[in-house]
């Protein structure tokens, strides 16, 4: 570092802005039951996904995200001990399937939202940063992406580059871009405004230096809790894609895949409209948990970081 | 009572020297996330009618809460927890406190109106000025303008021609219909219908748009009639102010507060709204509680002051009085804190207290430089040491407020 | 009113660009593929002649040569309504537009209105009832029809009161009801059941177009109105806070006046600047919602064609999508300057 920025380093961690606010959402989580139920839910399936292969072993030698089959008849049959979450059309092991398809979830989501807050906060802190004709010419792109439904756009991308979780992921990414564009632009437009950036600058730093080093880091805190939220509609539209045949083929460990298997035994059948709930209420269960349990962190992050639901 | 020292004001009694409003030991707290707000403890006040009060005190000090109390308003989280407000009309009381929402929003806007701090908060964005002080007007004065309407109506209908004679004469019936019998069921049913219920609003509006022109040009707002139709966004401040004083007099209130009306405004402005509020005080006849910080406009406007701090009463006298010889030490600092040239600027050590766990005793003593032991134990109560002078405060008598279980 | 003229003009003139931009993108997306594919996008009659005709469509449309040409020629392609050919209906693009748009458009005449008004009552109850039991469970609602993947509820309406009741069958028109609505007797006036039903005095297609619309409707107001409820919520709250509301209660206006016409006029204002969002949602729940209920609609076509790589179908889906977002904005700005008086005037 540069001498004299070591001297505008100097203020201590506790004293820094983005820890003060961490620790008052952390206190804040603390005492609002439906953001603690949300969290609780979120480490449940985390420990879900951690404990994947000890829970549904995974067979040697074979893809383990690919369900293990036990039969080729398409009825699928109802709970058991031996399939505790029955087996879907084709036979294909429910159980597996659900418990494994965390871990899709969880792939889906962190490498979409990681990729589109990557991209995102390049975009937004180039455009907020520099202005003039490259932040307008940015923020028309974002405008023009933003036209479209998320789940149409990525539709579209997947029907010109084919199917594919693969794929998927990519147009969610290309999709979930812009709103982190334009939230960063957001802050950095604040920030740099501020007057310890105004001392860097006549300090000599680089532009990149000063954007890096300190806009950045003071700006980016709102975006990047916005994007939890965002991982409980990445996963929906993931499922959605899925269900829609364009994500994960059949025989993928994925929840909306096995919906879309479910669609046929929806009417169970006579006498028994639901012989086959298992099909489709177990792995709905495990898609609207995790969404929800995502949805009411964010909402709890989303609360506190609102100034005018802070003061009371 | 068997003390000799009077300890109310005006404890004569209710129906002497023409009191209008009465504050006895009111108690308001507010409910927050943070704790129990104990904005309010125990406050006795009196309004004479035709004065002007003058209440003054720091922001925290709880001027406004009294005041809203007084037409027993208080926003929620907030709550009167004790006491009693009365007002006295024709002789007779009527404790606010008491009274149940339907006949209070009788007397608020009507006989109990407020002006408030910030112009451009007070007035609703998204309507014209002119309805939105025409809107006291319909509520509390129907009666007249449907009598104006119809006495313009029955005009229109002998002089006027084709499809507006027409139309007036089908307002005429249902005005008159409306002033016969207010609670008729078929006016009631029509003025469901959303094209038809017109004949009624329409003339009804008219005149009370008149009455608000005039009262516009009565506010020394030129070219009132184009003013009416503008929105608060398209006005100065000071022309927002006397908006908010337009609809305050709208409906000739006995009992007028004004919570410092003239602090946002500019100084030149604050000038011209002081002079014009108190020409129409005279005017109107109206009473006046004047809320401020600021001891100059005290000075320029009131004829008594009380003085709050943190939620109590420090003193009570005639503005003279209060200038000139000061009693209460807080009374005495905000006073010497006025900057004068040639005056070293001194402030009162301290700060406002947190209300939520307020001093004991006296709340003004940790900041005190004459307090006392017994200030910590005791709060002193509100007591007439001389005609018309009251204060709390033991350097000045011995009267403690007693507390529940506590003996005298 | 003068200023609102110029307003809506200026409006108007500023979607140009970004209709553009919209377009471009749709035609960027499409330069992925070879110049054989895309001359498939021009084919309007499908057989096996198209491929000899392709080279020769190549030539005419220029699709070997410079972007900027081909960006122009496309455009003006499309300007005439010639979208291409979707392989998976075998009709041209156009006229699987024409055919299918009036299945979505019955869709959107229920559930919109249901939408917004659903979502502007929780949000309004929630906020007066602040802490209240009204408001938790509206705010539960909310957050359950925001976490509920539209394919699932839809599913699960579907196993429950047809699987289980039989009472709301999917598809648009029960079997009988098809028969008649392609009698030479009845007269398609709009495209819309209910409608026609109406014009045509039959009260059998009515009934039966309206128990076919019963389950999809509802899961697209269960899935859709959380987003408004929750902006109404806290909107509302935020106006509640304010002075002008204290001001009207010390006229003396009545509590529920206070609401309805002081505090909830100016509430609604960022209420309604949600509408882009929702029409992009709507769209949405729209693929999924017709997809699983055999609602032969716009999204039913859509979901149909990606699977089967008819790109020309899914671009020109898309492409009517943008087109939809960016005039809901429009019409939302122009009745935001309606609504709130600073806009126009400032």
């Amino acid at each position: 570092m540069m001498p004299a920025e070591r001297e505008l380093a100097k203020v201590p961690l506790r004293e820094r802005a983005w820890f003060k606010e961490l620790m008052f959402t952390l206190r804040r989580i603390r005492e609002s039951p439906l953001s603690l139920a949300g969290l609780a839910i979120v480490l449940f399936f985390v420990a879900i996904a951690v404990l994947a292969p000890v829970l549904a072993p995974p067979r040697p030698g074979r893809d383990p995200f690919v369900m293990p089959r036990y039969g080729y008849l398409a009825t699928p049959k109802p709970p058991s001990k031996e399939y505790p979450f029955g087996t879907a059309e084709g036979q294909y092991d429910m159980f597996y399937g659900c418990i494994w398809g965390t871990i899709t979830a969880f792939r889906v989501g962190l490498i979409a939202v990681g990729g589109s807050l990557a991209i995102g906060i390049t975009v937004g802190a180039i455009s907020g940063y520099f202005g003039g004709l490259v932040d307008d010419v940015l923020m028309r792109i974002t405008d023009v992406i933003y036209a479209f439904p998320g789940l149409i756009l990525a539709m579209a991308f997947v029907t010109a580059f084919g199917v594919g979780l693969d794929n998927v992921i990519k147009a969610l990414v290309l999709v979930g871009w812009p709103t982190y564009a334009r939230l960063t632009r957001a802050g950095v437009l604040q920030t740099k405004q501020e007057d310890y950036v105004e001392a860097a600058r006549a300090i000599g730093a680089s532009n990149f230096r000063i954007l890096v080093k300190h806009v950045l880091p003071n700006s980016i805190y709102p975006v990047v809790i916005v994007s939890t939220l965002d991982m409980g509609s990445m996963v929906l539209t993931a499922a959605a894609l899925s269900f829609l045949g364009l994500g994960a083929p059949i025989g993928y460990a994925d929840w909306g895949q096995l919906i879309a298997m479910s669609r046929n035994w929806i009417l169970g059948e006579a006498g028994n409209p639901f012989a086959y709930w298992h099909t489709y209420t177990i792995p709905g269960v495990f898609i609207f948990t995790f969404v929800l349990g995502w949805n009411l962190l964010g909402d709890a992050f989303r609360d506190i970081l609102d100034p005018t639901l802070r003061r009371r | 009572m068997a003390s000799q020292v009077s300890t109310n004001p005006n404890e004569r009694g209710p129906h002497s020297q023409n009191t209008l409003m009465e504050v006895r030991d009111l108690k308001v707290r507010f409910y927050t996330y943070e704790g129990v707000v104990k904005a309010i403890d125990g406050v006795d006040l009196d309004v004479v009618e035709g004065e002007t009060l003058g209440i003054v005190g720091e922001t925290g000090s709880g001027k406004s809460v009294t005041t809203y109390a007084m037409m027993n308003l208080i926003p929620p989280p907030g709550r009167i927890v004790g006491g009693r407000v009365i007002y006295y009309r024709d002789g007779r009381s009527l404790v606010l406190t008491e009274m149940n929402e339907e006949d209070l929003r009788k007397l608020r806007g009507a006989e109990i109106s407020r002006i408030f701090q910030e112009p451009k908060a007070a007035l609703n964005p998204v309507f014209k000025v002119g309805d939105q002080v025409a809107e006291a007007i319909l509520i509390h004065r129907m009666e007249e303008m449907l009598q104006r309407a119809s006495e313009s109506l029955s005009e229109e209908v002998e002089r006027g021609s084709g499809i507006r004679k027409v139309i007036a004469s089908w307002e005429l019936a249902v005005v008159r219909r409306a002033l016969k019998n207010p609670d008729d069921i078929l006016l009631k049913l029509l003025l469901k219908i959303p094209v038809l219920r017109r004949l009624y609003w329409s003339p009804v509006k008219r005149e009370a748009r008149r009455e608000v022109v005039k009262l516009l040009r009565l506010m020394g707002i030129p070219d009132p009639e184009r003013v009416y139709d503008m929105y608060p966004h398209e006005l100065s401040g000071g022309m927002q102010q006397r908006i908010v004083i337009a609809t305050a007099l709208s409906c000739n209130p006995r009992l007028l507060i004004a919570d410092e009306p003239t602090t946002n405004l500019d100084v030149t402005v604050e000038a011209q709204i002081l002079e014009l509020m108190k020409e129409l005080k005279r005017k109107f006849g109206s009473t006046l509680v004047y809320i401020t910080h600021d001891m100059g406009v005290i000075a320029e406007m009131a004829d008594r002051v009380a003085v709050m701090y943190a939620g109590t009463i420090c003193e009570v006298a005639d503005v003279y009085t209060i200038f000139k010889s000061p009693l209460h030490p807080y009374t005495r600092g905000l006073l010497e804190a006025i900057p004068m040239p040639g005056r070293e600027l001194k402030d009162i050590p301290g700060t406002v207290p947190n209300l939520i766990n307020p001093p004991s005793g006296c709340r003004f003593h940790p900041r005190c430089s004459k307090a006392m032991e017994k200030c910590k134990q005791y709060k002193p109560k509100l007591v007439e040491v001389e005609p018309g002078h009251w204060v709390a405060c033991f350097l000045y008598h011995d009267v403690r407020v007693q507390e529940e279980g506590e003996g005298v | 009113m003068g200023g609102m003229r110029t307003y809506i003009i200026r409006r108007l003139l500023l979607i140009i660009p970004t209709l553009l931009g919209v377009s471009l993108l749709i035609f960027a997306v499409s330069m992925v593929f070879s110049p054989e594919e895309r001359a498939a996008l021009y084919v309007t009659e499908g057989s096996l002649k198209a491929a000899a005709r392709i080279e020769a469509i190549i030539k005419k449309y220029g699709l070997d040569q410079p972007v900027y040409v081909q960006y122009f020629k496309w455009l003006s392609s499309v300007l005439r309504g010639n979208l291409g050919w979707s392989k998976s209906l075998n009709i041209p693009v156009s006229r699987a537009f024409t055919e299918l748009w009036p299945a979505s458009v019955e869709l959107a005449i229920y559930a919109v209105p249901l939408i917004v008004l659903t979502g502007i009552f929780l949000g309004k109850i929630s906020a007066v009832h602040r802490d209240r039991l009204p408001d938790h469970l509206s705010r539960i609602f909310a957050i359950v029809g925001w976490s509920l993947p539209t394919f699932w509820s839809a599913i699960v309406l579907l196993a429950v009161f047809y699987g289980a009741l039989g009472i709301f069958p999917p598809g648009r028109l029960g079997p009988e009801a098809q028969s008649i609505v392609h009698s030479p007797g009845w007269v398609e006036y709009t495209g819309l059941y209910t409608i026609d039903a109406i014009l045509n005095r039959n009260l059998f297609v009515l009934v039966d177009a309206l128990r076919h619309l019963f389950l999809p409707v509802l899961n697209l107001v269960i899935v859709g109105n959380a987003g408004i409820m929750r902006v109404m919520r806290s909107s509302l709250l935020e106006e509640l806070h304010k002075e002008y509301v204290m001001a009207a209660r010390t006229k003396g206006v009545p509590e529920k006046v206070v609401i309805d016409k002081h505090a909830m006029r100016n509430a609604l204002i960022p209420v309604v600047t949600l509408a882009g969002i929702m029409v992009a949602n709507f769209m949405t729940g729209l693929v999924i919602t017709e997809t699983v209920f055999e609602f032969k609609g716009l999204g039913y076509w859509a979901a149909h064609a990606a699977t089967q790589l008819d790109f020309p179908a899914v671009l020109a889906f898309a492409m009517f999508s943008g087109i939809m977002f960016v005039v809901a904005n429009l019409v939302v700005d122009v009745l935001y300057a309606y609504l709130d008086p600073r806009i126009r005037l400032g």
